[in-house]
């Protein structure tokens, strides 16, 4: 092993090890020790993240190639490591009213996935890419069905078990067609041997956007979205909708830029063409939706659809917008699945409570809660001094550059028909009959969703008015992606 | 290419015989060993080109590919179980709960 190897393996030999700490502790009852469970998973979360740290100057590989040390993978690994920080704050003591039997099993499934998310956007070799993809995906299924006896959440579970084993075997097919006309696996042998795209080539790279466009949910692969992130405990729907797409979205560039990208004219088609019907699709559906949870499940195909326009432009800066979008997109969208799920977290009763109208004089009952969602919303609809806007200006900007001006204007005009929903749960909150709440209140916001919810609703803020910092370090990640 | 397309045929046809029972499939059962036959098609695949190429790339996914499918198998059926513990089915279209 020579030192760039040992650098590269720390970060996941700490989450590894930490895992089976928390793995061996769980049988010497846990909850018996100083800390509150979910302070293990944060705390693990954290170091990980600071053996992170010295990827942010290099631009190397490890392991003779398979795996990238540099300032791309740091910057995923940290969107991934802090989505999973922050759904271990926000399940906090709630996820019992969620009826899911509190125990270790489920902070190991989410720390498993977060370390196979890490292993994909940092996958340099086919191989590792499926594996980091199936170690991630498998968790997750088993964190959708986690409310056992909830008819829901089972059913959610299964379709979203048949689907995503079902886009794996695509993108696995993808990747020996690939293997099979260029003969490496590699992302660096791959680019040096693609030539003139051959039919198999092109087959190939079709079905691997296939199976990333399931995971990252894109029309016209999305038909299980909503049914999955309505079905899953809510904590759970807000790590799939950020943790898992971060992860694919990080993974999907990659290989798209490094691997595929001397190629893009043959597939930057298919690309316009997923990105304008999820942007279209995703906001036209979301627009009668009464669940809140449905609704943020279509939100997130138009924000998959919005991140796709970024993989047009790649060398006119649409890359850094890409990795930029991800980012402001993670801290928005924690914060409203963070919302629901202290509203629905109450009562027993309250599992199925995620309508819309169920947040009618939350605003005044709830100042924290309605200040989160009132920011969360406004920045999910691009509104100006909010991050959601800085992102989505960056990435109609880099299409622009790069000649797809059409495209650039969709996607402007979906971000006007999105305002309409989102602002509807706003005024839903503050302006819509009795300034009290219709339900039983949920209990007390204990400390760790509260923490969260702050951190979250600082973090748009400040992506909104200090931006240009972040974007610089996204294009230095996403130069060193296209050096490889 | 030569004698390496052959094999390539047979794993598209395994492989659209897998996709095809998926689609069609009621049984959640069935579904789950037509995926299990899309994964193994694309190991013939990697066997062949693995051969053609020779290079050992191809048969180390094929040991990869075999684990995970294991472990995928091994969730599924946990599901699958307990879908059948809440619905008293493990056919597709009794399962509807979800809807909008």
């Amino acid at each position: 092993m020579s030192t760039i190897d040992i650098i590269a393996a720390a970060p996941l030999f700490c989450m590894t090890f930490g895992i089976l700490a928390l793995l061996v502790l769980d049988l010497f009852r846990i909850d018996a020790l100083p800390f509150p469970r979910l302070w293990w998973g944060v705390g693990i979360c954290g170091a990980t993240a600071f053996l992170f740290w010295p990827f942010l100057s290099m631009n190397e590989t490890a392991f003779s190639g398979m795996m990238a040390v540099d300032t791309f993978t740091f910057a995923f690994a940290l969107m991934i490591l802090g989505g999973s920080a922050v759904t271990f704050m926000l399940s906090d003591e709630l996820l019992e009213g969620q009826r899911v039997e509190p125990s270790a099993d489920l902070d190991l499934l989410v720390l498993f996935s977060a370390l196979g998310g890490i292993m994909m956007v940092a996958a340099t070799h086919m191989m590792l890419l499926f594996v980091g993809f199936e170690l991630l995906s498998i968790c997750v299924y088993v964190l959708t069905g986690s409310a056992r006896n909830q008819r829901a959440s089972s059913e959610g579970a299964l379709k979203y078990f048949i689907l995503g084993a079902f886009s794996s075997a695509f993108l696995l097919y993808g990747m020996a067609l690939v293997y099979g006309a260029t003969g490496s696996m590699y992302y660096s042998g791959i680019a040096a041997h693609i030539g003139e795209p051959s039919m198999m080539l092109l087959i190939g790279i079709g079905l691997m956007i296939f199976g990333f466009g399931f995971k990252v949910s894109l029309v016209p692969f999305h038909f299980w979205t909503p049914d999955v992130y309505q079905g899953a405990p809510t904590s759970m729907s807000g790590f799939m909708a950020v943790v898992v797409k971060a992860a694919a979205f990080g993974a999907f560039f990659r290989l798209m830029a490094s691997g595929f990208g001397s190629v893009s004219a043959s597939w930057s088609a298919m690309v316009a063409v997923l990105a304008v019907l999820s942007m279209t699709i995703g906001n036209v559906i979301a627009l009668r939706q009464t669940s809140v949870k449905r609704m943020l499940a279509y939100s997130s195909i138009a924000h998959a659809g919005y991140a796709m326009v970024g993989f047009l432009a790649l060398g006119e800066g649409g890359g850094a917008a890409v990795v930029f979008y991800m980012l402001v997109y993670s801290l928005m969208t924690l914060a409203a699945f963070g919302v629901v799920l202290v509203v629905s977290s109450g009562t027993e009763a309250q599992y199925d409570q995620d309508s819309i109208e169920s947040l009618q004089g939350l605003g005044w009952t709830h100042p924290l809660l309605g200040i989160a969602m009132t920011v969360a919303m406004l920045s999910l609809a691009g509104v100006p001094p909010l991050g959601g806007f800085i992102g989505k200006f960056y990435l109609f900007s880099a299409a622009v550059r790069a000649g797809y001006t059409s495209i650039a204007v969709v996607a402007a005009l979906n971000s006007v028909i999105s305002l309409y929903y989102y602002l509807r749960v706003v005024v839903v909150m503050y302006f819509s009959g009795e300034r009290q709440l219709s339900w039983e209140p949920p209990r007390v916001l204990v400390f760790g969703p509260r923490l969260a919810l702050i951190l979250l609703t600082t973090g748009t803020l400040y992506m909104g008015i200090f931006s240009s910092r972040y974007y610089e370090t996204a294009q230095i990640a996403v130069r060193s992606l296209m050096q490889l | 290419m030569g004698a390496v397309t052959g094999y390539l045929y047979l794993s598209a046809l395994l492989f659209s015989l897998g996709v095809l029972g998926v689609l069609v499939g009621r049984n959640t059962i069935v579904i789950l060993m037509c995926v299990e036959l899309m994964l193994n098609a694309v190991n013939i695949a990697f066997e062949a080109l693995s051969v053609h190429f020779q290079t050992l790339d191809g048969q180390i996914a094929v040991f990869f590919v075999m684990s995970v499918a294991a472990a995928e198998v091994a969730v599924g059926l946990a599901i699958v179980i307990t879908l059948f513990r809440n619905y008293l089915s493990v056919e597709t279209h009794d399962a509807v709960t979800l809807r909008g």
